[in-house]
Order: C-alpha cells, then structure tokens, then sequence
C-alpha cells in the first residue's frame, strides 16, 4: 500500500473542509496502516492547518499567499508550489469546475488584471475593484516571494526559471517553456485559494505560437519539447492526492488537444500528438487528455489516441466537434467561442475564462417519477391502462421533476470570489464578481442520473404486464416496493431480460428521445437570476453516489445498487450496436452537455485489432455519436487487484470522466468496474 | 415451401471472420462432425431449445422456481414446448427462421462500420447446405456492393458452390484432414467432393483464405502437416491461418445435453512449428487466436 498516497489523501479533507483527522479512517478503506506514518500526519496537520475566515475574501487570499510555505520539489525543471495546509472557509458555492482564460495569461502580464475605480457607477463596483486590485496586489507579492525563494534555491535551471517568473510582471510570455512555467504559476494561485477542477485548456493551440517561433529560431526541438510537457504534467501531478475531490483521481486536470476551426479546417499541431505521446508514456492517471475530433481527423491521430487508449489509462476521452460546435451555437453561445470550447473536468462543453458556468450542478433522477406515479397510486391497469398510458403518466411527471430542479437551482448562491473574478475578463470589464453576474455565460449543465434503468424498466413493464399479462401492474409494483424479497423469481426474471438501453431498435430510441425532449421543453423557459439557461446530458457520473439510497427498479435492480452509466448497455452488446444506438440520439437543443459512450475493451482485443478499432471510433462519430471513451482492462486483473492490491499500486483505470489508481477507490467502485468487465467479456 | 434461412446468431463487430469489421451470420445445419466443433448449436438443420447454464437456477437436482421443470432431468434433451417451463427464462432457443428481407436488413445494420474493408461473413454450420436461399440474400447484398466471405468446410454438392461463387469477394476454406480414410471415419465426410470444391473456389475466389485447426492426435500428426503443406503449394491461397482447438464452447455442449470432449492446450511452440513449415511455401502465414 501507497501510505504516502493515503496519509495525503487526509491531509487534503483536513485543510481543505476542516474535518476531523478522524476521516482517515475512511480514506484509509480498511487497508493495512502504517502507524507511525498516521501519528506523523495527525500531529503536522493539526500544527499546521488553518482556514483564514475574513469575511472580505480579497483579504483571505492576501492572508495565504502571505503565509503560505513555499516548498516546492526542485527537482524539476518548473517552480509549482501549493501549501496543502491553508485554505479559507467559504459559505456559499465557489465556481468550480471550470478552465481559466490561460490566452491571456500567457499573452499579457499580471499587472493587467488590476481595474480602475473611475468607471465604478456604485458602491459594489467600486469595492469590486477595490477587491480585484487588492487580489492583484496579494498574488505579485506572493510572486516576488516566489521569486526570493528561486533565487536562493537549488534548482538546476534557477536563472532560467527566475527569468520567466519575472516576466509574469511586465510582459507576455516570450517562449514555449516560459509559457508553460507561466501556466504553471497561475495554476497553483487557483488551487492554493479554494477553487478545484481546474481544468488546463486547448493545450496545444495555446501553445503553438511560441512552440513553432521557438522550432524556427533554433531555441527548441521537438524532442526538447517532449521533455518539457513531460515535465509540465508531472509538476501537475505532484499534488494529486491535494487535487482529487469526490475520489481519488477526480482532479479535473484536463488537457484539451485537436478541434475544427471556423473555416471548417481541423486543427492539430504537433503539440496535439506531443501531448497524447506523453501522456501515454508517463501512465499517470491524472493530468489527463481529451481530444477534439471532426469528420477530417486525420486517421493517424486517432490511432494514437487509440494507442493511448490501449495502455488502460482511459484516455484520451475523444468528443465530436461535429456535433458539439452547432450545438453551443444553436443554444447561444457566440460562434467563436463555440469553436473554442473546453470541457469541465468530464466532457461538458465549457468556454474558458469568460465564463460563469456550472456544467455538473444538478442531476436529473430518472427514475423518480416513475416511482412517483407509484407513490401517487397510479400503478394500476385501471388508471394506466397501456403502455402509452404509463408513458404519459411517467413524462408528466418528469416534467414536474424538471420544474422543482429548476427551483433548486434559483436557490443557489456563491461566495464572492476576487482571484476568479481577476482573470475573468467580462468580470474586470464590468466591474462585478464573477459570484454576482459578471461570467459573460452562466448557464447551468444538469446531468443525468438512472436512465437506461428507467427505459428498461419501462420495457419489463411493458413486456411482462402489458404484452404478456404475465403480473398485474399493481402486483409488479408491490414486489418491486419490497426490494424483490420472497420473488426471487420476479427479480431474476427482471434482471436477465434482454436490456433496451442501448439496443439498435428504433421504439427504443423513439422512446429515449421522446423522454429526453419532455426535459428540453420543461427547462425552455427557465432563466436563473444572471439570465443563464439549463443544458442537460446523458451522462452520468453519480451512477454509484446518486444510487446508494434509491429504491429498487423494476430492471431488476435491487435497493441502492448502481445504476448504469453514462450510455452504456448492461448486457454485453456489439460495439456498433451500441454506436448505432447513439448515433441516433438527438443532441440538440439544450441536451449538449456530456454525453459519453462508455465501453469496455480487454487489452487484447484492441491491441489485436487495433485498426478495426480506429474505424469503429471513426465512422461512430461520423454517424453521429457525440463523445467516447474506453476502460481497456480485463475483469481477471480488476478481481486480482482487488484481492491483491499491493501487486498493482500502478493500476489505473476510468471511473466516470476521469482516470484514477484502481487500488485507491472504494469497494463499490471496484466491484462496479469488476461487473462492467465481466459483462463486456461475455460478449467476446 | 418458404425459401427462409435457418440462422443460430448474427454477430455483429465480428473481428475473427475476414478484414474489417464484419456481421457473420452463423446459419444452422452442418455436413460434418468434428468432435472439437465449438459451434455445436449449428450441427442440425433445425430449431433446438437450450439452457443457459448462467441462468438456470438448478441446485442439487432441484428447482426452486420450477420443482417439475423438464430441464431438472439429466441428459434429457429439451423439446421447443419446454421453453415456457422456466419462470426466469432460463431456457431458450436457438434458430430463426430469417426472410430474404430480413436477413438483408440484418446484415446491412452495421453497413456504415464495413467501409474500412468490413462487409459481411456466413459460417455456421455448414452456410453451402442453405445456399439456395441464401444466395437471393447474397444477390442482393452483390448489388450493394457489400464485401461478402464465408467460412466453409466445403462438403457440400459443388452447384451449392456456384450458387454463391459469383457474390463472393474471399472465402476461408477450412483445411483439417487430407487422409480421405479419416476424413469419412471422423468428419463423415468425403474428401474428394471437399478437394473439388476446393480447387474451384480457389481458381475463381479472388481472396481465399486456409484455415487449420490444430488438434493434437487428430490433426497434427506429421503426414497431414506435410500433406497440408503440398497442397496449400499447390493451389496458393491468399494466406494460411491456424489455431489451437479451445474448450470455450463447453457451456453450449451442457446447454444442448450434448457430450463435450476435452482438448488438451496447444503449446504456443507448436503452433509456431507447424506455422514454419507451411511459411516455406512462401505463402502469408498467420497463427489465430480464435
């Protein structure tokens, strides 16, 4: 066992949310400790950690980055440095999940973050810039202790390093690696303060200027430029137990490589391939890549990704352009932002740094209003009388679902948020934090929770009640309300019917369809109070959390098992069937947010097939499909890691949108990831 | 008379049955009886019902859900009427009856996945036993320019051959016996209508493909490899496969109350061995994991 990785992992909750060195218990999973290693951590985080609680938070960061420790690894070729120990306590949400405006950090210096007050129509916006400016002082000074700090250090290329930290103070970065340091310095200011999921933005376009000026003048070569990025992601990857929030892994460190341009082009570089190259060789599970992908992809680029894909560290996760780009434009987004478009940690389209956006705010609960209608004392043939019938029924009620989602989101607040609201231009411009409107979009991304769960169960009704007479509705209801006990043969028949999810067969997709335009029409009309819209998706990364207190379905899914996620099938389906199905999905309107086909693969069927894969990845998204991604394991490793996991400490594997040590989760993931596989290799 | 064709299982993403991604149909009915077939469902020309040895419930001779299911007496075998027997679906059939139309929209599903070289395989069972109505299905697929293979063990009249010759864009040709003697004592097959066939599918198959299972003491004994070897000389196919026989197939064989053999593991070596010496044809050789 990685104690480190453990011990660190507390270390995290205990500074970050002020919990209890007791939480160690349950990050530990009941794992062999090491007690001299927890007495150790105990006694350093309770000397050391302290939450500034101000309530003017421009004066809390001042407050961090005056005190906090610099002690970064001089090892490395790049200055990171994060105190894992001071935070502030917030009282509201603070935005998360979301890119910063990296362009501009690497164009402009910091000293064009400061605002002037003569344009302050009020008082709030004279404070915002009193505050903004404040926070802008607060993060040169803690440059220049940087700075000191380097001077005086033993890295091996300090003058270099003190060169391209200076320049944060006059100018734009001037080459590739000091851009990469520069990316690197305001990374750590977002991770010191209490912002997470950062995510890293259009890597290889941000790059590319100063990338190719340094190849032409000599100063870099691609070789050069691969140990750079090396060295980038592993800066990144130092704090990665500080990082995870939900899990271990879910940092949101992620790369985006590759995409269409305006002119209908595709763009790539070589940083495109670098990126992908590097990751692939370094098999760390986190900072992780996704790549942009059009109908002119050229074929080896995906067979890289593909390549990458192989080793089982479950990415690049691969999302169309083709779908995604007209789809922002039609929901609103300006167009060039549209082209431009990151991701939130996962795969919810996102524009950087202007805005206010919460991709993964709330879920949609399939499954509730079905048992609503049971609830309610609909579960009868006399007031259900067909499937139509409980079809209706169940829409009615999903629209209601949608109206009290929509009302939870009204009662959202955020902290004031100054250093988020510094680099965020329309926010500077505006003279509002970013917390009270001055995101240029604030549109909120709901997820999906339950729905190839709802749709089979909808087709066991309609299969067992309604086509065969087989039970009653009435009957079918009640044994599913008792968890199924004492009709283990009502539950075994459920749960081995042929699922529907994911069939190619048009009533199904008809039906998936029909639910999910019931949610665009009932989120049409809502506005939350910064004038921002709701956009939903398939995905669904609270498959096991969003599932562990919910009743059993009529899928044959028992009390608080998972569901399944994101779209996926749980029975073992051909790969091109389950494409088909996705392909033909309607990702329109505001139904654009993540929506991942989640597959599983053993390492030798793609490694042996490797060039039927890269067509089956190319011509899915050619039909339609929107976003990809792969778990390339098999079941035997996940069983023998689980029972042995100190033969695998470097296992990694894909939870939801993110990749992750497989020995780090807790069980119920491990056993999800053990069934998913053993499904997958019942098809082969 | 319906002029359908009897199918166990349409695969789609099929990876092990020509270039590409394919969809194979494996069609029922079979003019041989190798005792290592791993497809025993396909062996007769007729629907069968089967139990799913996952599913059914059966502890200790009982059923909890079905104390007087038909599937509880060992090595019974299961009538189609037996399938309404078990409450949780346990038993099932094999076999559908496939229109023209049907199976023409059935192997058109995954069309858009065959560009990259893909199409369509028939294997079975024996896919020549059905080529009459297959070949309309065949036909048509011809007109859409689908790739088309199938896998045969070639027993079978040789106008079945030319029924389907003119769709076909490659075939793999099983290459398992060359002692005509064994050949009818363990297939029940005759080797010369097979070598017949053989040759005209060669001569007017454009991509032929010989497939060889290595058995140990039945079909890797020195004098077949070498007679395996003259031949593949010989006739000069586009490439030679060959694989060691696997017991994969073991809960199909318990679900249909068949007997099941066991084969011993081929040694990775030996296949490499066998895969030596057909190379000095200077034929393309592959070893399949199938």
């Amino acid at each position: 066992m990685d104690v480190d990785k453990v011990i660190a992992s507390e270390r995290f909750k205990k500074c970050r949310d002020g919990f209890p060195a007791e939480l160690y218990e349950r990050y530990t999973m009941g794992r062999p400790r090491n007690e001299t290693e927890r007495a150790a951590f105990v006694h350093e985080a309770r000397s050391r950690a302290r939450r500034f609680s101000d309530s003017d938070n421009a004066r809390n960061i001042r407050s961090i980055f005056e005190h906090c420790r610099i002690e970064p690894d001089t090892s490395r070729r790049y200055f990171y440095n994060i105190d894992a120990f001071l935070s502030y306590k917030t009282y509201e949400r603070v935005v998360l999940n979301s890119t910063p405006d990296w362009k501009t950090i690497i164009e402009r210096p910091l000293t064009d973050l400061y605002v002037s007050a003569d344009a302050a129509a009020d008082e709030a916006q004279r404070t915002f810039a009193s505050r903004n400016n404040a926070t802008v002082d607060a993060m040169l000074a803690y440059l220049d202790r940087c700075i000191r700090y380097v001077e005086r250090s033993d890295f091996a290329n300090k003058d270099q390093i003190v060169v391209w930290l200076s320049s944060l103070k006059t100018r734009g970065a001037e080459s590739f690696e000091e851009a990469l340091q520069r990316l690197l310095f305001v990374n750590q200011l977002f991770w010191q303060t209490p912002h997470n999921l950062i995510g890293l933005g259009r890597v290889d376009k941000l790059l590319d200027e100063r990338y190719r000026a340094d190849i032409e003048s000599g100063a870099l070569t691609r070789e050069g430029a691969r140990e750079a990025i090396g060295e980038f992601l592993r800066v990144l990857h130092r704090y990665y137990w500080y990082k995870s929030g939900a899990l271990m892994g879910d940092t949101g460190q992620i790369c985006i490589v590759g995409g269409k341009e305006p002119d209908g082009s595709y763009f790539s570089n070589d940083l495109t391939y670098l990126f992908i190259e590097v990751v692939k060789e370094l098999q760390q599970p986190d900072p992780k890549v996704l790549l942009r992908v059009d109908d002119d992809v050229p074929a080896d680029l995906v067979s890289l990704a593909l390549d990458c894909i192989q080793t089982g560290i479950g990415c690049p996760l691969i999302s169309n352009d083709e779908q995604v780009i007209p789809a922002m434009i039609a929901f609103g987004y300006a167009p060039e932002d549209s082209y431009d478009y990151v991701t939130s940690s996962c795969w919810e389209p996102l524009v950087a740094g202007i805005a206010h956006e919460q991709n993964n705010i709330a879920d949609i609960h399939f499954l509730l209003p079905l048992f609503w209608l049971s609830q309610d004392g609909q579960m009868d043939e006399e007031k259900l009388p067909s499937f139509d019938a409980l079809v209706e029924g169940y829409l009615q009620n999903l629209s209601r679902l949608c109206g009290y989602i929509g009302d939870d989101l009204d009662k959202l607040s955020w902290d004031d948020d100054p250093l988020y609201s510094a680099f965020t231009a329309p926010c500077r411009a505006s003279l509002t934090d970013v917390a009270r409107g001055g995101g240029a979009y604030a549109n909120f991304g709901v997820l999906s929770l339950g729905m190839a769960n709802l749709v089979n169960s909808l087709y066991n009704i309609k299969r067992y009640v309604y086509d065969a007479h087989r039970f009653t509705l009435a009957e079918l209801d009640g044994y599913r309300k008792e968890n199924f006990e004492g009709h283990e043969a009502v539950l075994d028949l459920l749960a081995n019917t042929p699922k529907s999810f994911g069939r190619d067969d048009p009533e199904v997709i008809a039906l998936v369809r029909r639910i999910m335009d019931t949610v665009e029409t009932s989120f049409s009309a809502y506005r939350n109070r910064f004038g921002g819209k709701v956009k939903c998706g398939l995905s669904a990364p609270g498959y096991i959390m969003g599932s562990l207190y919910t009743e059993a379905s009529f899928d044959g899914r028992l009390y608080g098992t998972p569901y399944a996620t994101h779209i996926s099938c749980d029975d073992p389906l051909p790969y091109t069937e389950l494409m088909s199905f996705a392909s033909k999905l309607d990702y329109s309107g505001i139904r654009f947010n993540g929506n991942v086909v989640d597959f599983f693969c053993t390492p030798n069927l793609m490694k042996d097939n490797h060039d039927q894969f890269v067509s089956l990845i190319m011509t899915s998204f050619k039909m339609g499909v929107f976003q990809i991604q792969v778990n390339v394991v098999s079941a035997a490793t996940l069983i023998d890691a689980k029972a042995h996991p100190e033969n695998y400490p470097g296992l990694i594997v894909r939870v939801w949108g993110f990749s992750a040590y497989f020995i780090d989760l807790p069980e119920n993931y491990q056993d999800d990831l053990i069934a998913r596989a053993l499904i997958n290799e019942r098809a082969a | 008379m319906s002029m359908g064709v009897l199918i166990s299982n349409i695969q789609r993403f099929s990876l092990q049955d020509g270039p590409g991604i394919r969809t194979t149909a494996f069609l029922m009915g079979c003019s041989l009886r190798c005792p290592w077939c791993c497809n025993p469902e396909n062996l007769e020309a007729n629907r069968r019902a089967f139990v799913r040895p996952s599913r059914c419930a059966r502890t200790a001779g009982s059923c909890r859900f079905n104390p007087q299911c038909p599937a509880l007496e060992e090595g019974r075998p299961l009538a189609l009427e037996d399938v309404g027997a078990c409450p949780i679906g346990a038993i099932g059939i094999y076999g559908r009856e496939y229109t023209e139309d049907e199976l023409v929209a059935a192997m058109l599903a995954d069309r858009p996945f065959y560009q990259d070289g893909g199409g369509v395989t028939w294997s079975g069972g024996e896919a020549l036993l059905q080529a009459n109505a297959l070949a309309l299905a065949m036909a048509r697929l011809h007109g859409q320019h689908i790739d088309q293979c199938m896998e045969s063990c070639l027993v079978a009249p040789s106008e079945a051959v030319s029924a389907v010759l003119p769709y076909l864009d490659r075939m793999i040709c099983d290459v398992k016996l060359l002692d005509p003697n064994r050949f009818a004592t363990l297939f029940g097959g005759d080797l010369d209508v097979y070598l017949g066939n053989l040759r005209l599918v060669c001569a007017q198959v454009p991509d032929v493909t010989f497939r060889f299972p290595v058995v140990p003491g039945m079909t890797d004994d020195a004098e077949n490899i070498e007679a395996i070897v003259t031949l593949v000389d010989k006739l000069r196919p586009a490439r030679f496969e060959l694989f060691g026989v696997h017991g994969l197939a073991e809960s199909k064989y318990r679900g249909l109350r068949l007997p099941f053999s066991t084969f011993e593991q081929v040694p990775e070596a030996r296949l490499e061995d066998i895969a030596a010496l057909v190379a000095r044809t200077g034929v393309p050789v592959r070893i399949a994991h199938l």
